[in-house]
């Protein structure tokens, strides 16, 4: 069947029920005035006002849909140019050749394994993700992806990755998202660390403040 | 029907880059500007509501809670009628900014174009900060991690390293070279105003890890703080600053994957530069902005430091310094891992770079960032350094052609000028 260029959604037979039923579990306070702080400085008056704001989005994921479905089912779905046959993963659903004139791509399930192309060791991120330091943030090639994809790479001890290592995905079996946090990546188990260079020992030791820092931060939470 | 001018600089001005979180944008955009009328005494903003259009430069609206705060800052300027928009590039913004006041004045649509731009990043946390910031990356795949654009840059920069055989201490040195320029530049840079000191490679080398090879000394911090550049005709340019004023002699602009994941192997750039470029590694965009500037000003893209006097360029952290200069062609003739020992870049070097300090020392208040870099690189030109920094410790005498660039996302978006003393 021809799809239609612009495909609506037949929202009558969604549950909508359901979904404002979700979307109230976390309630929006808009603007919230929080605090005032007055005082002088060089002579000068001065005032400082906290607000606190708030939003909870909605975002549709339209035709990359089927991406974040396959990942609830533990699956990558990337995507396959049927002109020039460039395979890509994250998916484009459109190609990105310009001689393919945005051509709609077809949906491919790509291998769990992956080639590491680079990667950096994090002794510091986002505030959501302090708790894993420090991890590996590693770019892979995921099957025959002509892009790569950044996720972190579970493995004891950071300090042995190493470019063009081969990686598994893993998925959580905990509640899934949609979202590339529903998988990591893992050493392929035929894999064995080289033996340890002065780059490993440096960073090894770079490393050994972070694990302090983390334990009293697990500490203080 | 317009005539195509040839574009100028008369002046610039910077705010100190850890402005004082009790001011409000627009004090701080006219502090910035009163201290033009006082270094370009002949300016007026008469002339830009008759003759001109404002640039306004600033990248994320986030940190105000406030969309088109630039209204807020034109009407305040009493500009109101004048034709204003507002450019935001990621870390390019400044850049871009003046890519446009360029582009207006080169066609002829204006003969007087201010570029203003500012950015407030202490309203929030500081992690919360850097969290704003990475929501130019593309969210769906990469925010979500936790990470942010350090952790970004360090994976580019690792596979850099491994390339070109380079060591932490090679970046380090960039990296004290402009916090001990910043020193050098006074009291409107960061590093002057925050550490006080000159460093060693060993202080950076012992400084905490944020994302290997990079550790705390080698990136720039959350900055305030705003720049205005004064960009103009000929017949401004003579009339504003008689002895003082730079040609924009080459300006080029590009752009590469918001998703560095995806430069692997970019349709196009296989076809431009050949098999495995840029990779992960190169700012693809820095070296095809380079060569379009570069070839408007009559420079070889090859070695082309060797017509460079001096060049301001976006750090944010050290490794992407020495990625630009790899960029920028300077890597030719040497290997990049000989070019940073032989100390090139340094200021007694070949091609002295980033000797107002750059990000990491000056500064880097996003919208503000990239017109800072143009505005030192232009007192350099116009023998300006000893009375703006006060010191002549880091000025590049009888410089006469010098490269600014500035640097966005993942090097996602990417420009270079070439300005000349005229």
């Amino acid at each position: 069947m021809k799809k239609n260029l612009h495909p609506t959604p037949n929202n009558k037979e969604f549950n909508w029920e359901k979904w404002s039923k979700l979307n109230k579990l976390i309630p929006e306070k808009g603007w919230v005035w929080q605090n005032i702080r007055t005082g002088l400085a060089e002579n000068t008056d001065w005032v400082e006002q906290q607000i606190y704001y708030d939003m909870l989005y909605t975002f549709r994921l339209g035709a990359l849909s089927p991406y974040a479905k396959g990942l609830l089912e533990g699956k990558l779905l990337g995507t396959k140019c049927p002109k020039c046959g460039d395979m890509t993963f994250p998916p484009r659903v459109n190609c990105w050749n310009l001689d393919c004139k945005l051509e709609i791509t077809e949906w491919v399930e790509m291998p769990p394994t992956g080639i590491l192309h680079t990667f950096t060791i994090c002794g510091f991120a986002a505030k959501s993700a302090l708790k894993k330091l420090p991890f590996v943030l590693a770019y892979v090639l995921v099957g025959e992806s002509k892009t790569a994809i950044a996720n972190i790479l579970k493995i004891e001890e950071p300090w042995h990755v190493e470019t063009d290592m081969p990686v598994i995905i893993k998925f959580t079996e905990k509640k899934r998202v949609g979202n590339l946090i529903d998988f990591w990546f893992e050493p392929d188990p035929s894999w064995s660390p080289s033996p340890m260079t002065p780059e490993k020992e440096r960073i090894k030791k770079l490393c050994e403040p972070v694990y302090e820092w983390i334990k009293i931060l697990k500490r203080s939470i | 029907m317009s005539e195509q001018q040839k574009v100028f600089i008369a002046g610039g001005t910077t705010t100190p880059f850890d402005y004082p979180l009790n001011l409000q944008i627009e004090e701080m955009v006219a502090n910035c500007i009163r201290q033009l009328y006082t270094d370009v005494p002949e300016f007026h903003l008469k002339d830009v509501r008759e003759h001109g259009m404002v640039v306004y430069s600033h990248f994320s609206v986030h940190f105000a809670h406030q969309l088109t705060s630039y209204w807020i800052l034109h009407d305040h300027l009493g500009l109101v009628g004048v034709p204003h928009f507002r450019i935001d590039n990621g870390g390019n913004t400044g850049g871009s900014a003046l890519y446009a006041a360029y582009a207006l004045v080169r066609a002829g649509l204006a003969d007087i174009v201010p570029v203003i731009g500012y950015e407030l990043m202490g309203s929030v946390s500081q992690s919360k900060g850097s969290e704003f910031i990475a929501i130019a990356s593309d969210t769906r795949y990469e925010a979500m991690l936790g990470a942010n654009y350090t952790n970004y840059y360090a994976g580019l920069a690792r596979v850099f390293m491994e390339k070109y055989g380079l060591t932490e201490e090679d970046f380090a040195e960039i990296a004290v070279k402009n916090k001990n320029n910043a020193m050098a530049t006074g009291e409107k840079a960061q590093h002057y105003r925050k550490v006080g000191e000159k460093m060693t490679v060993d202080d950076v080398m012992n400084s905490r890890l944020i994302s290997y090879p990079l550790k705390k000394w080698d990136c720039c911090f959350m900055s305030e703080g705003a720049a205005t550049v004064l960009v103009c005709n000929e017949q401004f340019a003579k009339q504003y600053a008689p002895d003082h004023y730079v040609e924009i002699t080459g300006a080029g602009l590009s752009s590469c994957t918001i998703r560095a994941g995806d430069r692997y192997a970019f349709p196009g750039w296989t076809e431009r530069y050949g098999e495995g470029y840029p990779g992960l590694g190169e700012f693809a965009a820095c070296r095809h902005s380079a060569e379009v500037a570069f070839k408007m000003a009559g420079i070889e893209w090859k070695d082309s430091y060797k017509y460079l006097d001096v060049a301001e360029v976006h750090d944010a952290f050290s490794t992407s310094e020495f990625q630009i200069y790899n960029a920028l062609g300077w890597c030719e003739s040497i290997t990049p891992k000989q070019f940073i020992r032989d100390r090139m870049p340094m200021i007694e070097g070949e091609i002295p770079t980033n000797p107002g300090g750059g990000l990491v020392g000056y500064g880097h208040p996003v919208g503000a960032t990239g017109l800072m870099s143009a505005i030192e690189c232009y007192y350099q030109l116009t023998g300006l350094i000893p009375r703006e920094h006060r010191s002549t410790e880091n000025e590049v005498k009888d410089a006469e052609v010098g490269l600014v660039n500035s640097h966005a996302g993942t090097g996602t978006s990417i420009s270079n000028f070439v300005l000349k003393r005229v």
